[in-house]
């Protein structure tokens, strides 16, 4: 059986991103796709994916979504982790930085308000 | 295949309405059907297009509109496709019309959201996303936008000025389109200094949150008898890209787009330099400036500095967006795909202010967009005497 929407946020709040791997041709991903985007195989599993990578494209958010309305400014990032998957998630830790293009981030929390990354250390200048 | 033809036209002012969104699709409907010179009980069907109405209590809207055109037994049925709503109802009636099945048909995008505050339509545009991969991570509607404009920035170094340009281009256009939601013109100092919304777009980077109504009548060759001026439909293409943008290889244009558009021009045997004008979705800068690329008009990464020289222009190389676009035209999320379509007929019938009538108005395309690409429509358009 394969994890749904929800065991996929169960996991996020257990510390880890489950994400699946294609049997085949070992394309790793993150959303709920049933057959391989790559390959086409339906042969896929679960997988769990690096909680490390580097920003690939970003936006820093300044008008957002209500319930948000408290976190505003943050950056939204699409990441390529280090096994090669690419996920969006949230970055909080901007500390004045404009430009996150190639920072390197890591897993910091996700649940029900979404998957939190955050800029590492000696990456925050 | 039947040929296809557009017959007629009717748009509702665009902007905040006091209205219903039902009593602007009846009103759009009416303008069109007058404008086709047919009587209501000739259509065969009615494509409704409508993707918030859950907002205003009232779904189901074509029994609606056909009650009172006094056509209650026509078939009705309404379509969803984020912002490509329209042009995808359009391709559904087109596909009915050129297989035969149907003679003349009815179709009609509307949305109205006025009543909500904006954090809250800003939150209705995110679930066009994939939500709980996007939307849920607090990302906007102007925050997927942006993630592509960051990334074009980065590889074809397309800066602030090349989308300000987008931005007063349209704005301009608008400022002749008696029914645009916006009607000045800016400048780049005005752009520049507009706050941000999504860095690196800004406040004049984004299109409005729009109420309003566009519909025509679309008819096959087995009808065609009535008018000497028509529009015919060459191409109605629609394609789609990986819902969730984190799935695409590459950030810097919409995979969807370009496909439809090589096999729209395939299937009409025409090249991008065959169009004399184009009604592109400009939801923010960045997408007219991916658009006109993925089209095909200006070369990958070339699409930026095209608009700073000032090609796009309603007298340039490739006029584009004249009517406005969805940057000053407005964007009534399901009826932007027909007010595109409408544009080019319009021009088509030297119709619109000489401000921003294009010289030659022969063949046209329309390019609109549901969400950041899920959804893409291609619609080729030629004037036939």
């Amino acid at each position: 059986m394969m994890h749904d929407v929800h065991g996929y946020i169960e996991n996020l709040k257990a510390g880890k991103i489950i994400g699946f791997e294609c049997s085949e041709c070992h394309h790793k991903w993150v959303t709920i796709l049933n057959y391989c985007p790559v390959c086409g195989s339906e042969n896929i599993r679960d997988s769990e994916l690096s909680n490390s990578g580097k920003v690939l494209t970003f936006t820093i958010q300044k008008v957002v979504p209500t319930q948000y309305q408290e976190k505003a400014p943050y950056a939204i990032a699409i990441i390529q982790l280090d096994d090669g998957a690419k996920i969006q998630a949230r970055i909080e830790n901007l500390n004045g930085i404009s430009d996150l293009v190639g920072k390197e981030v890591i897993f910091d929390k996700g649940g029900e308000e979404g998957l939190v990354f955050k800029i590492k250390k000696d990456n925050l200048i | 295949m039947k040929k296809v033809y557009v017959a007629g036209v009717g748009m509702t002012n665009f902007g905040k309405s006091n209205k219903l969104g039902r009593e602007l699709a009846l009103e759009a409907s009416i303008m069109a059907i007058n404008d086709a010179g047919i009587k209501p009980r000739e259509i065969e069907a009615t494509y409704v297009s409508n993707a918030f109405g859950i907002a205003e209590n009232q779904v189901h809207v074509g029994p609606l509109i056909n009650s009172s055109l006094g056509i209650p037994e026509v078939p009705s049925l309404t379509i969803e496709s984020a912002c490509s709503g329209s042009s995808a109802a359009f391709h559904e009636a087109y596909v009915a019309l050129s297989s035969g099945i149907h003679k003349v048909a009815l179709v009609v995008g509307y949305e109205k959201l006025s009543m909500n505050p904006t954090s809250e339509n800003t939150r209705y545009f995110a679930m066009a996303s994939d939500y709980w991969f996007e939307g849920l991570n607090g990302v906007t509607f102007p925050g997927l936008y942006a993630l592509m404009a960051t990334a074009h920035m980065k590889k074809y170094g397309t800066t602030e000025e090349m989308l300000g340009s987008v931005s007063i281009k349209n704005h301009r256009n608008g400022y002749y389109n008696p029914k645009a939601h916006f009607r000045k013109m800016i400048d780049m100092e005005t752009y520049l200094n507009s706050p941000v919304v999504a860095y690196p777009l800004k406040l004049y980077d984004s299109c409005p949150f729009s109420d309003g109504a566009s519909a025509l009548i679309l008819v096959n060759e087995d009808f065609n008898e009535r008018k000497s001026e028509r529009v015919q439909v060459l191409s109605s293409v629609r394609s789609g890209s990986m819902a969730a943008l984190q799935d695409r290889n590459d950030f810097t244009g919409i995979p969807g787009a370009k496909i439809a558009a090589e096999k729209a021009f395939r299937n009409s045997k025409l090249s991008p330099s065959d169009i004399s004008l184009a009604e592109v979705h400009d939801c923010f800068t960045i997408a007219e400036i991916m658009a006109i690329e993925d089209i095909g008009f200006f070369k990958k990464g070339e699409g930026g500095k095209a608009e700073l020289e000032g090609l796009t222009q309603y007298d340039g190389k490739i006029p584009i967006n004249t009517s406005g676009g969805l940057k000053a035209k407005g964007h009534p999320v399901s009826a932007t795909g027909i007010a595109q379509i409408l544009e080019i007929y319009e021009q088509m019938l030297y119709r619109v202010d000489k401000n921003r009538q294009v010289s030659k108005p022969e063949i046209g395309l329309a390019h609109n967009v549901g969400a950041t690409g899920g959804s893409v429509s291609i619609t080729i358009l030629k004037r036939v005497r």
